[in-house]
C-alpha cells in the first residue's frame, strides 16, 4: 500500500486536537462568563464505561405545569426562557419554537405530557464524581431526604449550559 | 539486528564477493527467500496491536476513575498526553521505522484509543450528557483517515467495529450505515489489487469449510446449545486434523480449529454461559442428535489415538466440545462456576503450551498466538470483575506493557 506523506498525517493530527480542545474552549467560556442558576435536583448513581461514575440528576425544573405545547415534528428542541423563583431556584418559562431575544434560555426536548404536566429534558443530566464518592452521594441523599436542599449550580450562556458544581448540605 | 531470511539476503552480496557462493546460487537464494523476508510478521503485529489497545483501555479506565480532587488543567493535560504520545509514535513509525508494520499498526490503534479517551474526558470534565452515537461516529471518523494515511489494518478494523457499534446503538439510519461501510471499499479494493489472487484450491479450502459449517448450523434448527456444540465439534475436528503445534504445512484448517476452539472456550469462561438463559434448551430432532453423536464418537476416537501417541495438545482441542456435550446430557446450571473455572484454566494452560511450543519449534507466530490467548484471558477477567476503574486501569497498562515486553523477548528467543 502506498505510504502517504507525513504532512497529511500532521493535518489529521491537528484536526484530532481541534475536537477536544474546541469542546474544552466552548465549555470553559460558558463556565467563566455564563450566568449562574441553581437547579433543585435529586442524584442517582450509575456508571459510564468510558467516563466513569456519575450521579444522574433529576431536576425539578424539568416538570412544567403546562400542556398543549407545540411539539416539534422532527423531535427537535424548543427554547425555554430561564427565570429565578422567589426561593432562588432556576425555573423554566414556556418553551417556544425560537430562542427568546432577551435573557437566558435553554434548549429543551419535550418528553411526555400527563395530567397537565409536561416533562422536558434539559441539556445536562449528570454530574461526574470519583468512583468512590458517587455511591456515597446517592446514599446520603437517600438516607437524609435532602431533596429540598440539593441543587446543581449551572452556568448558562447563549443557550449553552455547563454544570459548575453539585451542592448538598454537609453530612 | 536483522534475523532469518532478511539477514541472509543482506549477507548475500558479501558471501558472493568473498567467493563463498557463486552468482547463480546467490540469485537462487534471493529468489527463494525474497517473499519470506518481506512477509509481515503477523504474530508481532498482533501482539503490538493487542498491547497498544490494552494500554489504551488502561488509560481510559484510569481516567474513568475521575481524579476530581485535582484541578481542571492538570487533568486536561494528563488526559491529552496519551494522544500526544500516540501521535508521536505514529510519526516515528512513518518516518524512522518505515516498513515496520508492527510499529505502524500498534501506534495507529493506540492513537485511536487515546483520541477516544480524550473525548471521554472532556465529557467527564464538563459533565456532558451521554451522546454515545456521536462519540462512536466521531471516533470512527478519526480512525478512518488514520487507517488510510498510515495503511494501518488495525485502525481500519477499529473503524469497522466503531461503525458496527454506532449502527447497533440504533440511531443510525440504514443509508448512513451503508455509506460509512462503503468508505472501506477503496481499502478493500486496494488490498484486492495488491495481493496476488490466491490459487483456486486455496480459495476453496478457505471458503468451503465455514460455508459448510454455516449451512449445517442453519439446518440444525435445534436450539442454541446444540448449534454451539456443533461449532465446538467442527472446531475440534479441524484441531485434530491440524493442531497448532504440528510441524510442517499449516493453513486454513489450523486457523479455523484454533479460532473455534479458543472462541468457544472463551465463551465458556463466563459463568453466565452455563447459567439458565446462557444456553437455551435444545430440542433437536433425531437427525441432529445423530449427527452430533456421530461427530462426538469420531472426536473421542481421534483424541484417544492422539493421547496414545503422546500428542496431548492435539487431543486437548476437544475439551469445549466435550463440556458442551455433557451440558446436553445434564443441566449445567449448578456447575456453572466450576465449568467456567475449568474453561479459564484450559485457556491459561493452552496459552502457556503454545508459547512453549512456539519457542521450542522456533515459530514466533505460534508463541504470539499463545501470548494473545493469555492477554485476552486476563483482559476478559478484568472486565468482568468488581475491581475499581483505577485498579483495572493499572492492570491493563501492566498487561499491555507486559505483553509488548514479552513479545520482544520472544523475538529475541525465537530466530525467524
Amino acid at each position: 500500500m502506498r505510504r502517504s506523506p507525513p504532512v497529511f498525517l500532521l493535518v489529521l493530527f491537528a484536526l484530532y486536537w481541534a475536537v477536544p480542545l474546541g469542546a474544552i474552549w466552548q465549555h470553559q467560556q460558558t463556565l467563566q462568563h455564563g450566568s449562574l442558576y441553581r437547579f433543585r435536583t435529586a442524584p442517582v448513581d450509575p456508571a459510564d464505561p468510558f467516563r466513569g461514575r456519575y450521579v444522574r440528576l433529576d431536576f425539578e425544573a424539568e416538570r412544567l405545569a403546562l400542556s398543549d405545547l407545540p411539539w416539534p415534528k422532527d423531535g427537535g428542541p424548543l427554547f425555554a426562557p430561564l427565570t429565578v423563583s422567589a426561593e432562588g431556584h432556576a425555573q423554566l418559562g414556556t418553551p417556544q419554537p425560537a430562542p427568546p431575544v432577551d435573557g437566558d434560555w435553554l434548549p429543551v426536548r419535550l418528553q411526555h405530557e400527563h395530567d397537565g404536566v409536561t416533562r422536558v429534558q434539559l441539556p445536562f443530566d449528570r454530574y461526574y464524581l470519583s468512583e468512590h464518592r458517587a455511591p456515597e452521594v446517592e446514599r446520603r441523599f437517600r438516607e437524609a431526604d435532602l431533596a429540598r436542599e440539593t441543587y446543581a449550580e449551572v452556568r448558562v450562556r447563549d443557550g449553552r449550559a455547563v454544570i459548575q458544581s453539585l451542592v448538598m448540605p454537609p453530612g | 539486528m536483522s534475523q532469518g531470511p532478511r539477514w541472509l539476503l543482506e549477507a548475500l552480496p558479501t558471501l558472493e564477493r568473498e567467493g563463498v557462493i557463486d552468482a547463480a546460487t546467490a540469485g537462487r537464494l534471493r529468489q527463494r527467500y525474497a517473499s519470506a523476508a518481506t512477509a509481515p510478521a503477523w504474530g508481532r503485529i498482533l501482539s503490538a496491536v493487542l498491547g497498544a489497545l490494552l494500554m489504551g483501555l488502561g488509560v481510559i479506565l484510569l481516567l474513568a476513575h475521575n481524579w476530581e480532587q485535582w484541578p481542571r488543567l492538570p487533568r486536561v493535560l494528563i488526559s491529552l498526553t496519551p494522544l500526544l504520545l500516540g501521535q508521536a509514535a505514529c510519526l516515528w513509525a512513518m518516518t524512522r521505522a518505515k516498513g515496520d508494520v508492527a510499529w505502524r499498526e500498534g501506534s495507529a490503534s493506540f492513537t485511536v484509543a487515546a483520541f477516544a479517551a480524550a473525548l471521554a474526558l472532556v465529557g467527564q470534565l464538563y459533565h456532558l450528557p451521554s451522546d454515545l452515537d456521536r462519540f462512536l461516529i466521531v471516533c470512527a471518523a478519526a480512525a478512518l483517515p488514520l487507517a488510510y494515511l498510515m495503511a494501518a489494518h488495525s485502525a481500519m478494523v477499529l473503524y469497522a467495529l466503531l461503525v458496527c457499534a454506532w449502527a447497533g446503538v440504533g440511531s443510525a439510519h440504514l443509508g448512513w450505515t451503508l455509506l460509512a461501510l462503503a468508505l472501506m471499499l477503496p481499502w478493500l479494493w486496494t488490498l484486492h489489487r495488491q495481493r496476488p489472487p490466491p490459487f483456486v484450491s486455496g480459495l476453496l479450502w478457505t471458503a468451503l469449510p465455514p460455508l459448510a459449517t454455516l449451512a449445517v448450523l442453519l439446518s440444525l434448527d435445534a436450539g442454541l446449545r446444540m448449534t454451539t456444540l456443533w461449532l465446538a465439534q467442527v472446531g475440534a475436528l479441524f484441531w485434530l486434523a491440524s493442531p497448532p503445534d504440528e510441524r510442517g504445512r499449516r493453513g486454513a484448517p489450523m486457523r479455523y480449529g484454533m479460532t473455534m476452539v479458543v472462541g468457544l472456550a472463551v465463551a465458556g469462561s463466563f459463568t453466565a454461559f452455563w447459567s439458565p438463559g446462557g444456553l437455551h434448551s435444545s430440542t433437536g430432532d433425531a437427525a441432529s442428535w445423530l449427527l452430533v453423536t456421530a461427530v462426538m464418537a469420531l472426536l473421542l476416537w481421534g483424541a484417544q489415538r492422539a493421547l496414545r501417541e503422546d500428542q496431548w495438545l492435539r487431543a486437548a482441542g476437544m475439551l469445549p466440545a466435550t463440556l458442551l456435550w455433557l451440558s446436553l446430557m445434564f443441566d449445567p446450571t449448578p456447575y456453572a462456576g466450576p465449568l467456567a473455572l475449568l474453561c479459564n484454566l484450559y485457556l491459561a494452560v493452552l496459552g502457556v503450551a503454545l508459547i512453549r511450543e512456539g519457542i521450542a519449534q522456533h515459530r514466533l507466530r505460534l508463541a504470539h498466538a499463545g501470548l494473545a490467548i493469555l492477554a485476552l484471558l486476563i483482559l476478559l477477567r478484568f472486565l468482568d470483575t468488581e475491581l475499581s476503574f483505577s485498579a483495572r486501569g493499572v492492570a491493563f497498562l501492566l498487561v499491555g506493557a507486559g505483553s509488548l515486553a514479552f513479545s520482544r523477548w520472544l523475538r529475541q528467543q525465537v530466530p525467524t
